[in-house]
C-alpha cells in the first residue's frame, strides 16, 4: 500500500493543527514540531499505516515537511 | 613562573564537587597569550608551506596544550577513549558492509532475515563493549569514590584522591556520540586514527565543552585555510565577551552567592534565600556561558566554528524550552541518543497503545515521551556528579517537563476560558518571569549540596517573611559585599546591563558581532571603551583567586 500526501497531512493535522503543511519545509528547524510532537507522529505511524519508525530515523532531514516524512514512511513500509 | 597578569588568572580545577586537583590553565596571562599566538602564527605559516598537514598544527598544539594544562598522565584516558571509539566504529562499518554481502548472497526470505539478525547481534556486542570500556572509565573517575563513601566504605567524597581528567565527560560524549552516528549507519567512520585523536583532543573544547558532533567539526579541523580578518576579529569578540562575563559577572558574584548559600538552612530568612538563588542563577549563566564563549572565541581564530551551547536561555517562555536554549550540545546529545531510542523503543511503543485506550489519544501519546524526558533528565543529574542533590535536581527538571505536558490541554483550556491572549507581549513576559521562577527552584537542589538542607531553604522562602528593613544586616552579617545594592555589585550590574541588551538583540534577529564591526569607527571604540572599563574595574575582584569555571573537569 503506498501512503500518499495527503494522509500523511491528515494525520499531521490530527497532531497540530494551523500549520501549511503543504508549503512549509522547516517543521523542525523552525521549532513548529518539537520532539513531543515528533514522538506523537512516531505512534500516530505505528497506529495508521502500521510503519515502525526506529530511533535512528528520527532526524530534521525526514521530519521538516509532509513530503520527506511520506518518503520515509514508504521507504520503511517497503523495507516491512 | 607566572607572568604579567599574574593575579588574574583562571585556574581551572574541578568543580565545587571534586576539588581533588588544579588544572592551571592562565587564560589572561602571557603564557596563554604566547601559546595561542604562537599557535596561530604557526597553523597559518603551515597553511602556505604545507596545507595539506595543516590540521598537524592543531593535533599538535592541543596534545602540548592538554599535556601543560591537564598534565600528561592524564592523557592516557583520552588516548584510550580515541583508540576504543575509532576501533569500535571502525568494526561496526566492517558489520556492516559484511551484512550487506551476507544478504545479497543468502536465498529466500527467511535467510535474508537470519542474516540481519545475526549482524544486528554483532554490531550491538560492539557497540556494548565500546561502551562498557568508555562508561566504565567515566564510571570509575567520577563515581566510585563518592559511591564508596555512600555506603560508608570511605571516609570523603574525594578520600581515594582519584584525579578527574580534564574535560574527560566532554570528549567522552563526543567519541560516544560518534560511534552512535556510526552504528546508526549516518556516518563513515574516519580511517585515520591521528585525525579522528584531533577530534577528540580539540583544546577549546577539552576546557569546558561544547559536545562537538564529528560530521560538523572534521571537514573544519582538517581544511587548509589562510586566515580571515573578519573571522579573527569576530573570534576576538567573542573572547574579549566571554572575558567580561567571566570576570565582570561570574567571579564579582561568586562570594556573595557562597557567602549567602553556603551557611543557608530552613532559618534562613525568605528574602535572602532568593537573593542568594538569584546570584547563583546569574554568575552561573556567566561562568558557563562566559567561558563557552571564550572557547568558541578561541576556536574561531583558527576558523573552526564548534557548537551552539546557549540561545538566550533567560528569555525562555517554558521549561522545555529553557533546556533547548541552555547547553544546548548535551541536550542534542541527549535527546539523540537517550531519549528517542528510549521512547520509540518496543516495550515504550505497547505502553503507549494500553495508554491510549485507556486515557485517550492525547495523553496515552505522551505517555512514552514523559517517561522518556524523566529517566533523560535522571541522566543529566548523574552526569553532574553521583551525590544526591543533582539526582534530586535533575528528576525535578524531568517531572515539571513531563507534567507540563501532560496538562498542556488543561492549561489551554483555562488560557481560553479567562481570554488569554497568549501571543501578546504581556504574556510573553509572564512567560519568561515564569520559566526563570521554575528553573530557579531547580536552582536549589542545584547549589544547595544537600537535598534536605535544599527543601528547607525551599520551604523557608515561601514562610520565612521579615521585613524588609532587616534585609540588609541580614546580608552585612553574612559578609556579603555591598548590601545597598542586595550584593550586585556595581561593576557586575553594569556587566549585566551588557549581557542583557546583548541578548535582547540576539533574540529580535540580529547578527551582533558582525553588526558591531560595521559600526562606526568612533561608536566602535566608544562601545569597547565603556566594556573595557567595566572589565578593568572588575579585575579587583579577581585579585588573589583564580576562580575555578563552574563546568571545567566535568
Amino acid at each position: 500500500m503506498d501512503i500518499t500526501l495527503d494522509d500523511v497531512i491528515e494525520m499531521l493535522e490530527d497532531i497540530q493543527e494551523d500549520v501549511d503543511y503543504e508549503e512549509c519545509v522547516t517543521l523542525i528547524d523552525d521549532g513548529v514540531l518539537d520532539s513531543f510532537d515528533i514522538l506523537a507522529i512516531v505512534s500516530a505511524a505505528d497506529d495508521e499505516f502500521e510503519v515502525t519508525i526506529p530511533a535512528k530515523d528520527i532526524t530534521p532531514e525526514n521530519f521538516n515537511s509532509a513530503e520527506a516524512l511520506c518518503a520515509l514512511l514508504n521507504r520503511l513500509a517497503d523495507e516491512d | 613562573m607566572r607572568y604579567g597578569l599574574a593575579n588574574c588568572t583562571i585556574i581551572l580545577c574541578p568543580s565545587y564537587s571534586y576539588p581533588l586537583k588544579a588544572y592551571r590553565l592562565e587564560l589572561l596571562s602571557l603564557q596563554f597569550a604566547c601559546f595561542l599566538t604562537a599557535l596561530l602564527a604557526i597553523y597559518y605559516a603551515f597553511g602556505r608551506i604545507a596545507p595539506r598537514v595543516q590540521w598537524v598544527v592543531l593535533l599538535v598544539g592541543s596534545i602540548v596544550f592538554y599535556g601543560i594544562v591537564g598534565t600528561w598522565p592524564l592523557l592516557s584516558f583520552m588516548l584510550v577513549t580515541a583508540l576504543s571509539t575509532w576501533l569500535g566504529a571502525r568494526k561496526l562499518a566492517g558489520l556492516s558492509e559484511q551484512a550487506k554481502q551476507a544478504r545479497k548472497e543468502a536465498k529466500g526470505r527467511d535467510e535474508k532475515k537470519a542474516v540481519k539478525a545475526r549482524y544486528v547481534r554483532k554490531r550491538r556486542w560492539v557497540l556494548f563493549a565500546v561502551f562498557a570500556v568508555c562508561l566504565g572509565m567515566l564510571g570509575y573517575l567520577k563515581y566510585w569514590n563518592t559511591i564508596l563513601f555512600n555506603i560508608g566504605l570511605a571516609e570523603s567524597t574525594t578520600s581515594l584522591g582519584i584525579v578527574l581528567p580534564l574535560g574527560i565527560s566532554f570528549y567522552m560524549f563526543a567519541s560516544l556520540g560518534y560511534v552512535l552516528e556510526v552504528y546508526n549507519e549516518k556516518l563513515a567512520p574516519e580511517g585515520n586514527f591521528v585525525r579522528f585523536f584531533l577530534f577528540i583532543s580539540w583544546f577549546p573544547q577539552v576546557i569546558q565543552g561544547p559536545i562537538n558532533r564529528f560530521a560538523e567539526m572534521s571537514s573544519q579541523l582538517f581544511a587548509s585555510r589562510g586566515p580571515s580578518w573578519v573571522g579573527m576579529r569576530r573570534g576576538l569578540l567573542r573572547l574579549c565577551y566571554g572575558l567580561l562575563k567571566k570576570y565582570a559577572i561570574a567571579n564579582v558574584l561568586v562570594g556573595n552567592y557562597r557567602a549567602i548559600i553556603g551557611p543557608a538552612d530552613g532559618t534562613t530568612s525568605a528574602p535572602v534565600v532568593i537573593i542568594g538563588i538569584l546570584l547563583y542563577s546569574f554568575q552561573m549563566y556567566a561562568d558557563f556561558s562566559g567561558g563557552i564563549d571564550i572557547v568558541e572565541g578561541v576556536s574561531e581564530l583558527f576558523g573552526v566554528e564548534m557548537a551552539q551551547n546557549f540561545r538566550q536561555p533567560y528569555f525562555s517562555t517554558s521549561l522545555a524550552n529553557f533546556w533547548r536554549r541552555w547547553h544546548m550540545s548535551l541536550g542534542h546529545w541527549m535527546k539523540n541518543y537517550v531519549f528517542y531510542p528510549l521512547a520509540v523503543c518496543g516495550p515504550m511503543r505497547e505502553l503507549n497503545r494500553r495508554a491510549t485506550k485507556l486515557l485517550g489519544k492525547q495523553t496515552g501519546r505522551t505517555i512514552s515521551a514523559c517517561i522518556s524526558n524523566i529517566i533523560v533528565f535522571f541522566v543529566v543529574g548523574l552526569w553532574h556528579g553521583a551525590e544526591l542533590h543533582f539526582i534530586a535536581w535533575g528528576l525535578y527538571n524531568g517531572i515539571m517537563i513531563a507534567l507540563a505536558d501532560l496538562f498542556a490541554p488543561v492549561f489551554e483550556r483555562i488560557g481560553k476560558r479567562l481570554h488569554i491572549q497568549r501571543e501578546s507581549v504581556p504574556f510573553h513576559a509572564f512567560a519568561i518571569l515564569r520559566t526563570f521562577a521554575v528553573v530557579a527552584v531547580g536552582r536549589y537542589f542545584d547549589c544547595i549540596e544537600s537535598v534536605a538542607v535544599g527543601l528547607a531553604c525551599l520551604k523557608a522562602t515561601v514562610t520565612n517573611f521579615v521585613p524588609l528593613s532587616t534585609v540588609q544586616p541580614q546580608l552585612e552579617a553574612l559578609g556579603v559585599t555591598s548590601p545597598n545594592t542586595l550584593g550586585f555589585e556595581t561593576v557586575a550590574l553594569w556587566a549585566l546591563a551588557v549581557v542583557f541588551v546583548v541578548d535582547v538583540l540576539y533574540e529580535r534577529g540580529h547578527d551582533v558581532r558582525t553588526e558591531l564591526m560595521c559600526l562606526r569607527l568612533p561608536v566602535r571604540i566608544a562601545i569597547y571603551l565603556a566594556c573595557g572599563t567595566i572589565f578593568a574595574f572588575s579585575l579587583r575582584f579577581s585579585l588573589g583567586q583564580g576562580e575555578a569555571f563552574m563546568y571545567a573537569n566535568y
